[in-house]
């Protein structure tokens, strides 16, 4: 059944790409046809909440599509280069058991993905026209990009057995996954080009609207001000997002594990989940300046828009979303500490790290410029609230969020260091150096947090690289410190995969959720900021719904889009355990017996 | 229970908690600007009416940073700006320094503050009429009432806003707008084989004028009043006509100012 059910998706994708070639003729077609409505409405939902699931559950598996084969291919290069034999050998065959997963989900995503693209047609036909015209090169290349990826996938799955056995044949499968990656991304970067157009056109001739090589033609429209920062910004957040979700997946497993060998290895699996869910995190923030400093450069408006206007509240859902994501990371590392044979040292450092991640929460979460009518302006005194408006700057939010990074990395070296001791004769002098770095970072990024307040806003912008780039030096130099300190430490025992109470595993659950929710409220915002423009200032929206809806309804129909996306992804997870019994392969791999980090474990007794 | 169904119990209990708090804080819409009903025959008081509804609603969005009666939380308090306009720029009515502020902000910048406003494509945003009806209103605000509508701004209006039925000149390079905008008729331009000789000069402007000093004459040609024309002193009060902020769009208007401020 299974294998008929991969035969029908390769069929499944070779539709969708061919009706997205079929729809780009239309599209040319239809811009010399002329006569065709601007809008149609779609039945009983309307046509906003009709696209909005289609694009955002689309956007979610594309996500998952794309974040998976980055985690697979991250996990078979670790595995290729481990010794012993036996735990590159776990390794591999993690990274192929979410392969597997993603050739149900890469159906679906060409499902989503063809629906959307009729709606689009459907119900938008002059928006799409147009951004079919401006796009034309792209919309025909972007299903042969498809082929290129679907064929890259099946090598990379069907061929895993194939292409192994040697080190040569394990590096041309390898080889295989960059190339699907690499397909993978250039598709995102071509579909972002759409997207981000329509936030900050570029390329075209103000007065037709139409693509001039007087403003730079087709490679400006595509390179707008907004392209690189949404594609490096993705692209990250794809890695965390798979990260979340093969936790989730291994959470579910975990807590279904019938056997201790199947509870360590979901365990393990778990671990390693949210190992690079955080890797992909800590840098995000700093993509989401990056992204939002060139929406103020391309225009001051749309900037206040985002962030003093009728959006300003949605930075304190994003806030209060981005607090759950770090204190429930920092809460998995240290539940880990538990089944680490000398974690409980660390142990009494936790509440210090609580209550820093609090404060730092409150600080995020604390708005500046309220959205009040006159009345309640002047009740209040201002638009600023008397004593909490001071918190609500980004002189504050900026020193929060690099304060939080600092220390979700101060909970993951405790953890990566809890089951080692040391043996290097300079062990107390560099463990001084990494608290030294620390604490200078801190004082960094504090300390300009501060000076921020009494300088103009144009020199406080400059603060933020400061600030981001101390917290960088730390990370990377502390953790070379680090390297050098335990590469040779002595083991205080084995890691006990296997032992995290069940709430560890919930906490997984919440990570994934959360992030899937936060993903789907990023994308309302990049939505919002147009307001009442498709394209914005050059194509206005007139049909009914031409307007930016409330948080709330926002919240409805992002949480409707997370439950389908979720469901789906529980059905393929289901899927793929009936993979398992048809073949076999239900025995996990078992858990390394001693590691204290997704790395190659210390050497005991050195 | 069963261990599934307790994990979907707790991701609807998350996803609940998330849309519960999203709809526990203040729920805003933004909705896209109504369109504003204006003739020849609206009053003044009328004019400024549909004035305020644009600098205070989300068609001119303008209290998002200005303030009224207090001060913005980025740029200027519009209180008593119709009492305060005449005295701003020398050589500028109430009304055409209200209009060029409007339309050129980042000439006009307030001192204490930034040009935040250079992006917003009020040009683009607001029929010309519209337009008029903001300088009405902010003429209100301590000040006369002197703007009125006129046919042209109606017949303007009739084919702009919001998607733009096109400004009046349809080039886009300084080669193509100068002489759609008449200049080369009265001014000498050296680059594109114009010799007017009722202007000054400007074949080499860019060696007295910066750029700033250039827009400023294009917008408001009575503020500096060049000394030597072709033909003699230039005549005072210049005839160039005052409004080419309103008839080249924003980014027309920079590729002249470019092109002349590249004439060393």
């Amino acid at each position: 059944m299974l294998r008929v059910l991969r035969l029908s998706s390769i069929w499944i994708i070779s539709l969708a790409a061919v009706a997205a070639l079929f729809l780009t003729g239309c599209a040319a077609s239809s811009i010399s046809g002329g006569g065709s409505p601007d809008y149609r409405a779609f039945p009983v939902i309307g046509s906003r909440a009709a696209i909005w699931i289609a694009a955002e559950v689309h956007l979610m598996f594309a996500a998952f599509v794309l974040g998976v084969p980055m985690f697979a291919l991250v996990v078979e290069i670790v595995g290729a280069r481990t010794k012993p034999i036996e735990d590159a050998a776990r390794y591999d065959r993690l990274a192929h058991e979410f392969t597997r997963l993603l050739l149900v989900a890469f159906s679906t995503t060409a499902i989503f993905g063809a629906v959307f693209v009729f709606l689009l047609f459907v119900l938008y036909p002059r928006f799409t026209n147009y951004l079919a015209d401006i796009f034309t090169p792209t919309l025909i290349a972007y299903p042969l990009l498809f082929f290129g990826e679907a064929g890259s996938l099946y090598l990379y799955y069907y061929g895993w057995e194939w292409l192994s056995g040697t080190p040569q044949r394990k590096w041309i499968h390898i080889g295989v996954g960059i190339l699907l990656n690499l397909f993978g991304t250039v598709l995102m970067f071509v579909a972002n080009a759409w997207l981000t157009f329509a936030i900050s056109p570029a390329g075209i001739d103000p007065n037709t609207g139409q693509l001039s090589d007087q403003y730079g033609g087709l490679w400006a429209a595509i390179n707008n001000p907004t392209w690189m920062p949404i594609n490096i910004h993705r692209l990250i957040a794809n890695v965390a997002f798979g990260g979340a979700l093969v936790g989730m997946y291994a959470a579910v497993r975990f807590l279904n594990a019938r056997s201790d060998e199947e509870r360590a290895h979901y365990d393990w699996m778990g671990y390693v989940g949210n190992f690079i869910a955080l890797i992909g995190l800590i840098p995000l923030p700093f993509a989401g300046y990056w992204l939002g400093r060139e929406i103020y450069a391309f225009n001051q408006q749309m900037g206040i828009t985002m962030m003093g206007g009728f959006l300003s509240w949605l930075w304190i859902i994003q806030a209060m979303l981005i607090g759950v994501i770090f204190l429930s990371a920092n809460y998995y590392l240290w539940l880990g500490l538990g089944r680490i044979e000398g974690g409980q040292r660390y142990q009494r450092y936790i509440k210090y790290l609580v209550a820093v991640l609090a404060l730092c929460f409150l600080v995020w979460a604390t708005p500046h410029s309220l959205v009040a009518s006159l009345a309640e302006a002047r009740r209040i005194g201002s638009t600023f609230h008397p004593l909490l408006g001071i918190l609500g700057v980004m002189s504050a939010k900026n020193t929060a969020v690099n304060i939080m990074i600092l220390t979700t990395f101060i909970s993951f070296m405790l953890y990566r260091r809890a089951g080692k001791e040391t043996t290097v004769e300079w062990a107390r002098i560099g463990k001084w150096s990494q608290a030294v770095m620390a604490l200078a970072a801190a004082g960094v990024v504090i300390g300009l947090g501060v000076y921020g307040y009494l300088v103009p806003a144009n020199v406080r912008i400059g603060f933020s690289v400061y600030q981001v780039s101390a917290v960088l030096a730390v990370l990377f130099f502390a953790t070379l410190v680090d390297l050098a300190l335990f590469a040779k430490a002595r083991s205080l025992g084995p890691m006990r995969w296997g032992q995290m109470p069940a709430r560890s595993q919930y906490v997984l659950v919440l990570l994934a959720v959360t992030f899937t929710w936060l993903m789907g409220l990023m994308g309302y915002a990049r939505n919002a900021i147009r307001q009442y423009w498709h394209v914005y200032q050059v194509m206005q929206d007139t049909s009914p719904d031409a307007f930016a809806p409330t948080l709330g309804f926002a919240a409805r129909m992002i949480s409707v889009c997370v439950l389908i996306f979720l469901g789906l992804i529980g059905f393929i997870f289901w899927i793929n355990g009936l993979t398992e019994r048809e073949s076999g392969a239900h025995a996990p791999a078992p858990a390394p017996a001693v590691a204290a980090a997704a790395e190659a474990p210390a050497a005991a007794g050195d | 229970m069963n261990t599934n169904l307790k994990v979907a119990l707790f991701v609807l209990a998350i996803v609940g908690f998330y849309v519960w708090f999203a709809n526990s804080i203040p729920q805003i819409e933004s909705r896209p600007p109504a369109e504003t009903k204006l003739s020849v025959d609206t009053s003044p008081e009328d004019l400024a009416q549909a004035g305020k509804e644009i600098v205070t609603g989300d068609k001119g969005g303008c209290l998002t940073c200005h303030g009224l009666g207090e001060a913005g939380p980025r740029a200027p308090d519009l209180d008593g700006v119709g009492g305060r306009a005449a005295a701003r720029a020398p050589g500028q009515s109430a009304e055409e320094y209200l209009r060029n502020a409007l339309l050129d902000p980042c000439s006009y910048v307030v001192e204490g503050y930034d040009c935040l406003m250079g992006g917003m494509g009020l040009d683009r945003r607001l029929t010309p009429a519209e337009q008029k009806a903001v300088v009405a209103f902010l003429e209100s605000l301590g000040g006369e009432i002197t703007v009125k509508i006129t046919p042209q701004d109606l017949a303007a209006s009739s084919g702009s806003g919001g998607e733009g039925g096109g400004p009046e000149f349809s080039g886009t390079t300084a080669q193509e707008l100068i002489p759609q905008a008449g200049c080369p008729a009265c001014h000498t331009v050296e680059a594109l084989g114009a010799a007017g000789q009722v202007g000054p000069d400007l074949s080499h402007v860019a060696s007295r004028l910066a750029a700033d000093e250039i827009r400023q004459s294009i917008l408001d040609p009575n503020a500096v009043i060049a000394q030597d024309c072709p033909t003699g002193p230039c005549l005072n009060p210049s005839v160039m006509p005052p409004n080419f902020g309103e008839r080249f769009t924003a980014r027309q208007l920079e590729v002249v100012v470019e092109f002349l401020a590249s004439l060393q």
